[in-house]
């Protein structure tokens, strides 16, 4: 079997492993499979006038009938019209839980143009932005705050929610860039093993763990935190140290080109040389040349680092990419050229198993906000390329930073401190 | 009419070709499925042809950099290489958030379309399937057959809109 045919099958194990923790995550009660009649009836008659589904499962929770884990939590909550409580008489809203904050869809569209907007002008900061619509613009954040206290399980699964719908829009790039890396055959094939089992096991990890335990006020604690490094991170490059830095760096690759040019007229390329060649692979060395240049490293690397970034990744409902690429490029020295597609992959496998664990864990999915942000963000992808031209590239970053250390301390305060600070 | 009704109602048409009902209902989310995945090509498309300067920018970069690095390799020179390498990483990282508009204009339509078969189809099992199955559990394997389909068609140019 090749190298591109053991991809795909990998790709096909996933998809099927996506449809499969899909099926078992529906969790519908025991009925008889060819239960036609229901179906003839579906597709006869009205649709569904409302998404309150959830509701009336806990009905039949109360009943002892088999329900999903929200309708429980639902259920077991107790009933009033106070902060955390149950209000049956308000309409269902977030997941179909009565009384929780029902979204505006022209506001979730609104804001998901923004976060495409970003994604496409700015860069991965649209990711965050995609968490922070979910937690404090639409309110499922406080909401789930509230719920802490009262009815903690409840709490938790749309906390879980949250994460799911953060990773649903983040992913859409690793699935994008998986495919057309893996087109262009962009993949160190005993690399994207380790990275891939190590982001498997690191993302299965931290969402089984996680899934139904972590409350809202922590979860809002460590994103605020990964938001404020971020913030960091993009102030230090901002320091005249990490500019002198790059400009050296460019220096160094200018100086080379102009060496190169020198060289070119007339020079033609080792074909031979061209390419990856992989001279061994075992569970402490893989060696291989590239461009005629010997490569080595421990696969036992990437593997604990795709455990330990794909962890924090699928704890905080984000990428990871952004983590991967440098300690890929750093710690294997591997070129950008294959480091690239690599990760991408390893950031699919994490998302998607993450997502399904999840969701096997009985995590639901709003899939009408899900499909309706995704709509937003397509436009805004259209529309950034249109107006980006107008804005400096050194202003906007000023402006991301200031929002990444406003929301990144936002969040640590109402997370660890109990402090709210405005529009957080 | 509220909006809902009228997707509704027009979603509907293809379960209803045939008079039964378990093969109006696999028939309704084959043609959904399809239906989806063309649409979200189609978008896919449109947002590709929107980005495709930016896009040209950034993979051009990312590319002229990773070329250059592998001539640092073949002069065995490792500093360049490096320097090259971590030149190429910013580019590849705008290149990988400009595909998300991409991702998202592929998968919308099929996610839409998940959401109203949840509602639709609100607690019906899938005829002849295992009891936990539902339409959501009928609709993926079409889906992903189609988009992958899909993907065969149209020019594999770097920048098409077709490509991914």
């Amino acid at each position: 079997m090749n190298k591109r045919s053991l991809i795909v099958s990998a790709i096909a194990a996933l998809s099927l492993c996506l449809w499969l923790g899909i099926a078992v995550a529906q969790q519908a009660p025991a009925t008889p499979a060819a239960d036609a009649a229901k179906a003839a009836g579906a597709v006869a008659g009205e649709a569904a006038k409302t998404v309150d589904a959830a509701a009336a499962d806990a009905a039949k929770a109360v009943d002892g009938a088999p329900v999903s884990k929200l309708a429980a939590a639902i259920a077991k909550a107790p009933r009033g019209t106070e902060k955390g409580m149950i209000d049956e008489s308000k309409p269902a809203g977030f997941l179909g839980i009565p009384g929780a904050p029902t979204v505006n869809p022209i506001l979730a569209f609104c804001w998901a143009v923004w976060v495409g907007w970003i994604f496409s002008t700015v860069g991965a900061f649209g990711g965050v932005m995609a968490g922070v619509g979910h937690m404090s613009v639409f309110g499922f954040g406080s909401y789930a705050g509230g719920l802490k206290k009262a009815v903690p399980d409840l709490g938790k699964i749309v906390t879980d929610s949250i994460k799911a719908s953060n990773q649903f829009l983040v992913g859409t790039s690793a699935a994008i860039s998986s495919f057309n890396y893996l087109k262009m055959g962009r993949l160190v094939l005993p690399l994207a093993i380790s990275l891939g089992l190590g982001s498997l096991i690191g993302a299965y990890g931290a969402a089984a763990l996680s899934a139904g335990k972590l409350d809202f006020k922590s979860y809002q604690g460590y994103f605020g935190l990964f938001v404020l490094v971020l913030g960091c991170y993009l102030l230090y490059e901002m320091t005249p140290g990490a500019q002198t830095k790059k400009k050296t760096a460019k220096e160094a690759a200018r100086a080379f080109e102009d060496a190169v040019k020198k060289l070119k007229s007339g020079e033609s390329v080792d074909e031979s040389k061209l390419g990856l060649h992989i001279n061994k692979f075992n569970l402490s060395t893989c060696e291989f040349v590239f461009y005629g240049v010997p490569f080595k490293f421990n696969p036992l690397i990437p593997f604990l680092g795709g455990i330990c970034i794909s962890a924090v990744a699928a704890f905080l409902g984000v990428g990871g990419g952004f983590l991967l690429v440098p300690f890929l490029t750093s710690v294997t020295q591997l070129p950008m050229y294959l480091a690239a597609g690599t990760s991408a992959l390893a950031v699919l496998v994490s998302m998607v198993t993450s997502i399904i664990t999840l969701m096997t864990k009985g995590t639901p999915i709003e899939w009408t906000l899900i499909g309706t942000e995704l709509v937003g963000i397509t436009v805004g992808s259209i529309i950034g390329p249109m107006t980006s031209k107008y804005l400096s590239d050194k202003l906007m970053k000023r402006i991301f930073i200031a929002l990444s250390f406003y929301i990144g301390v936002g969040y640590l305060l109402a997370g660890f401190v109990g402090y709210k600070i405005p529009g957080v | 009419m509220t909006p809902f009704q009228a997707v509704d109602n027009f979603l509907i048409i293809p379960f209803r070709v045939f008079s039964n009902p378990e093969a109006g209902f696999y028939f309704g989310i084959t043609v959904l499925a399809f239906f989806s995945a063309a649409l979200g090509w189609g978008s896919k498309a449109l947002v590709a042809y929107a980005n495709r300067v930016r896009r040209k920018q950034e993979d051009g970069e990312a590319t002229r950099r990773s070329e250059l690095s592998f001539q640092a390799l073949q002069m065995q020179d490792k500093e360049a290489y490096l320097a090259q390498n971590n030149l190429a990483q910013e580019h590849y990282g705008n290149s990988l958030a400009l595909s998300a508009g991409r991702g998202a204009a592929l998968l919308w339509p099929g996610i839409v379309a998940l959401a109203w078969l949840s509602i639709r189809f609100e607690g019906v099992p899938a005829p002849y399937l295992w009891a936990s199955a539902g339409p959501v559990t009928v609709f993926f394997p079409p889906y992903i057959l189609a988009l992958w389909a899909l993907s065969r068609l149209g020019p594999k140019t770097p920048h098409s809109p077709f490509t991914a």
